[in-house]
């Protein structure tokens, strides 16, 4: 029964642990719904959000607190919710999903009266017009207005500067406003 | 811009509730086990091939749950499932350092219940001539800035203990009988010293994978990789049930052998008796080592078999590769989801299998 070593890095111990519990408790749900948000596939945003926390965890020793931990979660969920829509397979889900009534992964039930009265709203005509924005512009919108995040905290997760941010924000708001008042 | 929703015009209003309103229409499932088992055990499975762009970081230890404060002793091998292990114990040291740190060091008597990882043997089919490791997270009382050995010892003191799951998991008792003294942790080598050196009865597999459960275990506790894990036995013996000499040290397999120690099927989601609200998808996913990586599934209710399918997992054996089951959404009601693989010899008997009740309310 001698088996030999194989061995794996330590990856942060503890407080690592304690960490990844608070942030866990606080913020899985509004990160797994950020992502959501972006690709449309409830279990790939789950995914993307356990993979980022196991991240995380694994670079505690760099971290080394809440707050940046968290930083840098949002950053991981941005990027690898991009990444993923970019992946085919999510692509030909998210379409069918779409042409399937709305149905995300894990609400497969048809919609409710309520969610078909909802269509002709002034809240899906936004959120459709969000969807045709720029990447970067849609997901600065969402950062602000979903997660409320400041300026600073957008520039963080999306690895750009403020004044982009603000450039980014400025320019999806005016689009979106155009686009929903051409076709109300 | 500053984020605060206090200077939004109308049209700002309006999309921050429809993204609130849209994102509220999903219902994250909890995935603290899953990323626990990720963060805490370096058992290497091969993902889903959907799961390409995050690299899966191994190996750490466990997540706390909540600081509570206990005043129980631990000595392994008699504590209930679910219920404080570990008496409230200390210790400065960490493993850095080159002297071992013991779970025996000075108690600060305030504990905090953590999900530990703990390996039990049993039976991987209803023939009950094979048999392999399943592992569970229990949920368990340790100090406050607990030490790796400290743990451990908890750790172990779990899997020694399979009394309380008896009753539906079909798990043997090779430790009944048997505690956990004290743990001691190097980098280099894990010492456990146990009680005594084992019940009588067992069959030479499984007196081996008995063994095994500790080394996993601890491992898995201490969460440093791979450490050799040493015995040392509390009355003298020089030997584990009659024949694991306690002078060698005692480790995983490789990974491509692990399929030796681990039972062929685990289900991983959802926990046992796990409730679900009606309406919401089901989804169970787990990890496999068959043939082809393909198993079949059931969903039974009230016995019978409401659905059933086969899955591939995302690798075939000697890889442990995942799988995940959709069920969609169920009606209220009692369910067991089955997973077993059919013999390829005569397309018919069971090789391995496994299940987990659930209820949908």
């Amino acid at each position: 029964m001698e088996r030999a070593e194989g061995g794996v890095a330590p990856a942060g111990g503890w407080e690592a642990d304690s960490a990844l519990t608070a942030l866990y408790a606080a913020h899985w749900q509004s990160l797994v719904r950020l992502s959501w948000l972006f690709v449309r596939d409830q279990q790939v945003a789950e995914e993307t959000v356990q993979d980022a926390f196991v991240a995380m965890h694994s670079r505690w020793s760099q971290l080394r607190d809440q707050d940046r931990a968290l930083a840098y979660l949002r950053r991981c969920v941005v990027n690898s919710s991009r990444s993923a829509l970019r992946h085919r397979a999510v692509e030909t889900r998210y379409l069918k999903a779409e042409t399937n009534a709305r149905t995300a992964y894990g609400t497969t039930s048809a919609p409710s009266a309520e969610i078909q009265a909802l269509e002709h709203a002034t809240g899906d005509r936004l959120i459709a017009a969000l969807g045709r924005l720029p990447r970067r512009q849609q997901e600065v919108l969402t950062l602000r207005y979903f997660l409320d995040l400041s300026e600073a905290q957008i520039a963080e997760a999306l690895s750009i500067s403020a004044g982009s941010v603000k450039a980014h924000a400025h320019r999806g708001l005016t689009s979106l406003r155009s686009d929903v008042e051409g076709t109300s | 811009m500053t984020g605060n929703s206090t200077n939004d015009s109308d049209f700002e209003r309006q999309l921050r509730e429809s993204l609130r309103r849209d994102a509220d229409r999903i219902s994250p499932r909890d995935k603290r086990l899953e990323i626990l088992a990720m963060v805490h055990d370096d058992t290497e499975v091969a993902q889903p091939s959907r799961r390409w762009f995050i690299p899966v970081a191994a190996a750490a230890s466990v997540a706390l749950i909540g600081a509570v404060a206990w005043g129980v002793s631990n000595t392994g091998g008699g504590q209930p499932v679910g219920q404080p292990v570990s008496p409230a114990t200390s210790s400065s040291s960490s493993l850095s350092s080159s002297s071992p740190t013991s779970s025996s060091s000075p108690a600060t008597g305030v504990t905090s219940q953590v999900a530990l990882p703990a390996y039990f043997v049993g039976a991987v089919s209803d023939t009950g001539d094979r048999f392999g490791l399943y592992r569970e997270f229990v949920k368990t009382a340790v100090p406050v800035g607990a030490t790796p050995a400290q743990k451990a010892k908890a750790a172990v003191a779990v899997a020694m203990n399979a009394q309380p799951f008896t009753n539906f998991e079909p798990y043997v008792q090779p430790w009944s009988g048997q505690s956990v003294k004290d743990v001691s942790v190097t980098p280099s080598l894990i010492t456990l010293t146990l009680s005594g050196s084992s019940a009588s009865g067992f069959t030479s597999a499984q007196t081996q994978l008995a063994v095994q459960e500790l080394v996993w275990t601890a491992q898995a506790a201490v969460g440093q990789g791979t450490i050799p894990v040493k015995f040392v036995v509390a009355d003298g013996s020089s030997t584990l049930f009659g024949t694991y000499p306690t002078s060698q040290t005692y480790n995983r397999p490789a990974k491509d052998l692990q399929y030796q120690d681990l039972a062929p099927i685990w289900i991983t989601a959802p926990e046992r008796a796990h409730m679900y609200k009606a309406g919401t998808s089901v989804v169970v996913t787990g990890e496999s080592c068959a043939f082809e990586a393909t198993t079949q599934w059931q969903l039974k209710k009230s016995g019978a078999a409401l659905k059933s399918g086969t899955t591939t997992a995302a690798s075939g054996c000697p890889t442990r590769g995942t799988w995940t089951v959709n069920l969609g959404a169920l009606a209220a009601g009692d369910y067991s989801f089955r997973m077993f693989e059919v013999s390829m010899q005569d397309g018919k008997g069971i090789v391995a299998e496994t299940s987990k009740p659930f209820t949908v309310r």
